[in-house]
């Protein structure tokens, strides 16, 4: 693990001291280009951190252990990108049915299928919101720079923790191998889960307002019961009864809904009453932001606007953009976040900008918004 | 605005060039830097670059289309890259394995890097060489910050012979230039 | 001396279970709860891991031990993670057939290469019990199941042998009919370090005894009279099949933390 200080480095190497410093301690995970990177640098620093790391026989195995690891009371996390996050997805429903709180680092490729193992991607968006079954609610996380890997990687830990809930850090290859300078602080602020006192018994269900019941490792006496079929507070399964769906589902949900405010984060450049505002991101908001900058120098009303939670997706602020302003949403793939702004703005004043394999150019992006304008 | 691909076949060094590069414009020049690289998903085969753009203020354009500085390790690379080479504002070629260089725009350097590197101790260090020529072409990046860089970057066994090769490309260039 | 009323006040809840009439999961549960009381561990220190099927529900909710009952066919990766993160945990695994050598029989190679200290009971019942009753690929040449009406067309899988030569410290095969045994041989797998897998070939009434005319205890009988402890005999061989030592994972990645001066957490 480096010390606090300024270093120029890779994106996924970045996001792996952000796990070390937010306090990893289980590390297992399957080697795919463009996330190998990740493993790479925590197999052979992560042990002198105290931490444990594994190299599994295939990604399902990967969460696998993954959820175990948190179950033994670590903090655990695995890095993937399109092809692995797609054998995940049933243990992530799982991770989420069971509240076990972990980090999936999706560092996306061109897809679908094999596709384009080096280029980047971001196809992945509805599969990190919807790719397990059942009704369920995720947070995910969207970096655009090497120090954002290094910072949201620390946060997914903070939310993952704090709602007890698997976090998705939805990066690309774009992001994940570039190179730039990050910043390790000398203070890195961690959360960590809540632990039960002596009077809990029910460690699936609560009435705390946050819905986020507390969580006791193995081995601490609790005869605890976790299962991914629907159970009741003290983990009881209950295959059947209406009431234990309902409770259960409603609450797993509304823990995530109910705490968007804490949950949301976004940037945003004059984005109030523009003529046009450019919604995107991960790496392809750099060459977007730059854009946006130019042309408002060259004197445009243009915004610019960029989920940093990708899910929830900060929708009362771009439904409120929609209102005032035609939108543009420029993404590294067809599908990924269009429904969701479509959902918000409306597809009337909407238009799209995406582009496959590579990252444009200030230069193109800001051709783009000049077709539009004019 | 300083914009660098350093273009190869995969296995010649180039990304390591180029972190070389960007970490010395970064970390020693105080630049704000954006390196990135390309290559197939064969570890041994295929056109690999690394693509440094550095600038004084935040750096928001991730692509180059057309590079003011284009370094050339392999004919082939050269090749298939008809615009870039064309356009670019300065291209540096190792002439040890790029021997057909057509006109461009701009100014030609033909480095026999490959050779120097074999001179000092392994063609190995020819991508090194070319970064060396490159310090003396582009009149923004530092040679002693280079050194500096590989002295502290590269593994005790290469540093003497990378800091030799970074030299010897710049000597080449300074020669070139004083003979004109 | 300890009751089967004692065993059951200490080691189960939620009783009577959801097991069929005459199934041999509840003699498994008590085959383990008996294991685990002789071998004198903390109960407090025992974690049961389990994925999807009939066996998967031995543990969970009937076993008053953490446990942790996973997807289908996942519980021994889950488990690796579980007994990794602490060594100190007792990581037991209970999974059908199904489970442990057809959807999860990749996690099962891999576990016993890695040699992990975990104790795996593979609850054999030849066939999907929970679903209707389908071909496994422990159903023998051809048999009749659900989804095999014709007869099983291939053939049905020796696990123990590659379990054995996987590389696992600890294979061996029981029935329900030898609870003795049975009982003998987990309390060994908890004292050993290193993989053990124990095969337990146990009855299902209600899909195999009915199309065959069996009850529960018809079945016991079928499995005494067809199984044999000696190995040069004609029959289901029953007892160690392996025992051997090896370098064990958990050990070896703790060794690697303290050696580069990582303390466990």
């Amino acid at each position: 693990m480096l010390k606090p200080g300024t270093y120029f480095m890779e994106g996924n190497e970045a996001c792996a001291e952000g796990a070390m410093r937010a306090g990893l301690g289980l590390y297992a995970g399957y080697p795919i280009t463009p996330a190998s990177e990740v493993m790479n640098h925590l197999a052979k620093e992560l042990p002198k951190t105290g931490g444990r790391f594994l190299q599994m026989e295939d990604e399902i195995a990967s969460i696998a252990a993954v959820i175990g690891g948190a179950w033994s009371g670590l903090k655990s996390m695995t890095a993937t990108s399109g092809p692995g996050f797609s054998l995940m997805q049933e243990n992530i429903g799982y991770a989420v049915m069971t509240e076990t709180p972990c980090v999936i680092v999706d560092v996306q490729r061109a897809g679908p299928s094999t596709g384009q193992a080096t280029k980047p991607g971001t196809g992945d968006v509805m599969q990190s919101r919807f790719g397990s079954h059942g009704d369920y609610e995720i947070i995910a996380l969207a970096p655009n720079s090497v120090q954002e890997m290094f910072d949201f990687t620390v946060r997914s830990f903070n939310l993952s923790e704090r709602y007890r809930t698997p976090v998705v850090l939805l990066a690309d290859a774009g992001v994940g191998h570039m190179r730039e300078k990050f910043t390790i602080p000398e203070k890195v602020k961690t959360i960590e889960r809540k632990r039960p006192k002596e009077v809990d018994k029910e460690f699936f269900d609560t009435h705390e307002e946050d819905h986020v019941p507390p969580m006791p490792d193995f081995g601490e006496g609790y005869e605890l019961m976790v299962t991914g079929s629907t159970h009741l507070g003290d983990g009881t399964r209950d295959t059947a009864s209406f009431e234990a769906q309902d409770r259960l589902v409603r609450r797993l949900n509304a823990k995530i809904n109910d705490n968007r405010e804490e949950i949301e984060d976004w940037e945003e450049m004059g984005c109030n009453r523009a003529d046009l505002v450019l919604i995107s991101y991960g790496s392809i908001s750099r060459p977007v932001k730059g854009a946006v900058k130019k042309a408002r120098e060259d004197g445009y009303d243009i915004g610019f606007f960029r989920p940093k939670v990708i899910w929830p997706s900060p929708e009362d602020r771009m439904k409120e953009i929609g209102k005032n302003s035609e939108v543009m949403l420029v993404e590294l793939s067809l599908q990924g976040y269009r429904m969701e702004v479509e959902r918000c703005v409306g597809s009337e004043n909407l238009y799209i900008f995406d582009i496959l394999n590579s990252l444009p150019t200030i230069e193109q992006v800001y051709e783009k918004i000049m077709e539009v304008i004019e | 605005m300083i914009k660098v691909r350093i273009g190869g076949w995969a296995g010649q060094g180039t990304v390591l060039a180029g972190t070389v590069l960007g970490r010395s414009l970064a970390l020693q020049q105080g630049y704000d830097v954006v390196q990135r690289r390309s290559y197939s998903a064969a570890v041994r085969s295929g056109i690999a670059y690394s693509d440094i753009i550095a600038d004084r203020v935040e750096v928001n354009d991730l692509t180059i289309e057309v590079p003011d500085y284009l370094l050339i390790l392999y004919q082939k690379t050269l090749e298939e890259w008809d615009k870039e080479v064309k356009l670019c504002e300065n291209l540096i070629v190792d002439s040890t394995r790029v021997k057909k260089v057509k006109k461009t725009d701009g100014n030609i350097y033909e480095v026999p890097a490959g050779q120097i590197a074999e001179d000092i101790a392994s063609s190995k260090a020819a991508n090194i060489v070319l970064l060396g020529a490159l310090a003396r072409v582009c009149e923004d990046i530092e040679l002693e910050k280079l050194v500096d860089t590989i002295k502290s970057e590269f593994p005790k066994k290469y540093k003497q012979m990378n800091v030799k090769a970074v030299k010897a490309g710049y000597a080449y260039i300074e020669d070139l230039l004083t003979k004109d | 001396m300890i009751t089967t009323k004692d065993i059951r006040n200490k080691y189960v809840k939620n009783y009577p279970s959801a097991f069929c009439p005459g199934c041999g999961d509840g003699m498994v549960l008590n085959a383990m709860s008996r294991a685990v009381e002789k071998s004198g561990i903390d109960q407090k220190k025992v974690a049961a891991v389990s994925g999807i099927g009939c066996a998967a529900w031995i543990p969970s909710p009937y076993w008053k031990v953490d446990t942790l009952h996973t997807t289908h066919g996942r519980a021994i990766p889950h488990a690796t993670g579980l007994k990794v993160g602490n060594k100190d945990l007792e990581v037991m695994v209970v999974s059908g057939d199904g489970d442990c050598a057809g959807i999860g029989g990749n996690h099962l190679l891999h576990a016993a290469r890695n040699n992990i200290d975990l104790n795996v009971l593979m609850i054999n019942n030849g066939l999907y019990a929970m679903t209707g009753g389908q071909v496994a690929p422990t159903t023998e040449h051809g048999e009749k199941t659900l989804t095999t009406p014709y007869g099983n067309p291939s053939q049905g899988i020796d696990i123990c042998n590659v379990v054995k030569h996987s590389g696992a410290s600890h294979v061996a095969r029981w029935t329900t009919y030898h609870m003795n045994e049975l009982i003998k041989e987990i309390e060994r797998t908890i004292d050993i370090k290193g993989f053990s897998f124990i095969e337990v070939l146990s009855q299902c009434p209600t899909r195999t005894g009915k199309k065959e005319g069996l009850s529960g205890v018809e079945m016991l009988e079928w499995y005494r009279e067809n199984t044999t402890k000696n190995k040069e005999e004609e029959g289901i061989y029953v007892g160690e099949i392996q025992y051997v030592e090896r370098t064990e994972l958990t050990e070896e990645i703790y060794e690697q933390i303290s050696k580069r001066g990582g303390k466990p957490r």
